[in-house]
């Protein structure tokens, strides 16, 4: 019940955040490049790989795990509102910019991932042994 | 569109999304499943209802329950950083076969399922 809490409270802050950054960064008109969902997503690959391995490698209470994992990061980032971008842009005729915004989403998430996962594992070494 | 309610619906939304995501998750974890069916099940079921609902919102101009079902719910719903993490996860586990099929399948059915969401909202518009 506690986690449910957490993920709860969590997805709350995550979704504001992303909304905030699609206000600043989403163009207003449908047809147009998404800015704002790819940084959120990116960024928020990047924090969840640098979380999971921080985790795995020093340990996490599974409340903050979930809390700010599932909930804060998983919120903040989204699948549905990318789907409906490049769709978006396809039917509007603009496939180059579709696939542009589909490969980045993917390239730059994924490199994000991974590079979080480095600095997450890289927990071990000069911070406090276990 | 810069009143203090909208964000508030935005935040009611991606929490009750988010609990919708990780239920999913604990059921399927429950049952045994591997990792990404849970996932899976979100994020194409996700993009298919935030077509269906861009499709009923059609030539409405910015509902305010889009805002709190799309944006908020289906946002805080559907998930991009778990997909990424669990990919990259399965080229460190050499997993590389079921990464394809995952990655594929995620993206190929999340564009089809909002396609054909949006026309089905059209439909019913």
């Amino acid at each position: 019940m506690k986690l449910f809490a957490g993920v709860a409270a969590g997805g709350a802050i995550g979704a504001v955040a992303r909304y905030g950054i699609g206000l600043w960064l989403n163009p207003g008109q449908m047809p147009a490049f998404p800015l704002g969902t790819l940084a959120a997503n990116v960024l928020g690959c990047f924090l969840l790989g640098a979380l999971l391995s921080y985790a795995s490698v020093r340990g996490m209470p599974p409340f903050w795990k979930e809390t700010v994992g599932t909930g804060m990061i998983g919120s903040f980032t989204t699948f549905s509102a990318f789907g409906m971008e490049t769709f978006g842009l396809l039917r509007s005729g603009y496939a180059a910019l579709a696939l542009l915004y589909a490969a980045l989403s993917v390239a730059l998430g994924y490199a994000a991932a991974r590079a979080g996962m480095t600095i997450g594992r890289s927990a071990r070494k000069g911070g406090r042994s276990r | 569109m810069t009143e203090l309610w909208l964000p508030l619906l935005v935040a009611v939304g991606g929490s009750a999304g988010s609990v919708c995501r990780y239920a999913i998750g604990r059921l399927f974890a429950y049952r045994g499943k591997a990792a990404p069916y849970g996932t899976l099940t979100v994020n194409l079921s996700g993009a298919a209802l935030l077509g269906l609902l861009y499709g009923m919102a059609w030539n409405v101009n910015q509902p305010a329950w889009l805002l709190l079902l799309g944006t908020g719910f289906l946002g805080g719903y559907t998930t991009f950083s778990t997909l990424m993490a669990q990919l990259a996860a399965m080229r460190e586990t050499r997993e590389s076969r079921l990464a394809a099929v995952y990655f594929l399948t995620t993206l190929g059915g999340g564009l089809l399922l909002t396609a054909c969401g949006f026309f089905a909202g059209l439909w019913l518009n």
